[in-house]
């Protein structure tokens, strides 16, 4: 069975995002992930926000960074999320960005270490907190790189993949063989923009891919061949908002490794795609559209579409 | 063009605009509240929702109001 969820991107003021997260609901989804930027909204805020005027959708963080959030006020915040909304919470943590790190002053080094210890730190603090006891909530691992997905096979309830093309997404799956713990939930995480006129689906998801693209990894930017000077030269335009001109330096080839962006049908058989590599969630995360409610219906459709064919 | 037709133009506008911060919180809240109790059809929930996406969507909202928004 396929579980489907949207990911919210706290950029719009806070009534915005809980229209968007009564709306995910409404339309049958099983989830909705909050990103976590410090330069956006409080994820949790608006997770308590959703809580209060959802009934079903899970709800959880994506992802929270253990260098810049103690792991005991990661599992002080699901505890209380979970108090608003019993059974319905997951939460992710992730290492982040080298790059948005830098810009707090952090610096990114043994993140599988950093990142196995605060789930394990997180889960032992469920029992010591004096809260309700919970025991349901689902722990899951932002990841991208090889060691990372390993690590969530090892000590994860899930992982969100942090890819967009059908490739990487395939060469991650092959480093989520044997999942220790039972129920583990391999989730797709796909940066989408959906229009029928595509260039204008591109546009829309240039500015997710960019900032994708500006912290990722050596390694994977060598397989979106984007060298170090343009990385430096697009992050510098993300820095000034100057959207005009990342939308002029921008190339289809690296924004395409980092999103997903076209029309209905090209979105229905990726989706598909996505399924058949053995995913068992699809989150539609980033701008989905540069339409959002006509997206999101249209990516509802798809979903139900998919359940039928399972 | 109905009113139901043209409030789903409007609220379309409001979603998919990249300027909301240009709403003030207590006027967005209420958009969200006749959203939320299916009163958005009614006439309050039209105004205040027009009110919001001129602040953030001036040219956009003429356009909806006309029905003619894509």
């Amino acid at each position: 069975m396929s579980f489907f969820s949207v990911e919210v991107v706290p950029k719009d003021p806070l009534w915005k995002l809980a229209l968007a997260g009564v709306l995910v609901e409404q339309n049958g989804f099983d989830g909705v992930w909050v990103s976590e930027h410090f330069f956006n909204r409080n994820s949790l805020i608006t997770l308590a926000t959703i809580a209060k005027h959802t009934r079903k959708i899970l709800l959880g963080p994506a992802v929270v960074n253990p260098y810049v959030v103690h792991p005991v006020m990661m599992a002080q915040q699901a505890a209380t999320l979970w108090e608003l909304s019993p059974g319905r919470v997951r939460y992710a943590v992730g290492a982040g960005d080298a790059h948005s790190l830098q810009r707090l002053g952090y610096v990114r080094t043994k993140p599988v270490e950093k990142v196995v210890e605060a789930v394990e730190t997180m889960r032992s603090s469920f029992a010591s907190l004096d809260t309700y006891k919970i025991s349901d909530v689902k722990i899951f691992l932002g990841a991208q790189g090889e060691r990372m997905l390993e690590a969530a096979a090892k000590i994860g309830d899930g992982v969100l993949v942090n890819w967009s093309n059908t490739e990487m997404l395939k060469e991650s799956i092959n480093h989520l063989t044997n999942p220790a713990r039972p129920g583990f939930v391999k989730a797709a995480y796909l940066i989408t923009s959906i229009h029928e006129d595509e260039e204008k689906a591109l546009k829309t998801v240039i500015p997710y891919a960019a900032y994708l693209m500006v912290g990722a990894s050596e390694k994977h930017l060598q397989r979106a061949d984007v060298s170090p000077d343009y990385r430096e030269k697009v992050a510098e335009i993300l820095a000034r908002r100057n959207w005009n001109e990342l939308y002029r330096v921008a190339r289809k080839d690296w924004v395409g490794f980092f999103s997903f962006w076209g029309n209905r049908r090209q979105l229905d058989d990726l989706v598909t795609s996505v399924i058949d590599l053995g995913y068992d969630e699809v989150v539609f995360a980033g701008p989905l559209g540069p339409r959002y409610v006509k997206a999101l219906k249209n990516i509802a459709s798809i979903c139900r579409s998919a359940r039928r064919r399972r | 063009m109905k009113r139901r037709e043209i409030v789903e133009q409007l609220f379309e506008v409001l979603m998919s605009s990249v300027n909301s911060n240009a709403v003030p919180p207590q006027l967005g809240w209420r958009v969200f509240e006749k959203f939320y109790s299916q009163e958005i059809y009614d006439d309050e929930g039209f105004r205040l929702l027009v009110k919001a996406c001129r602040m953030c969507e001036p040219e956009k909202t003429a356009l909806a109001l006309k029905g003619v928004f894509k």
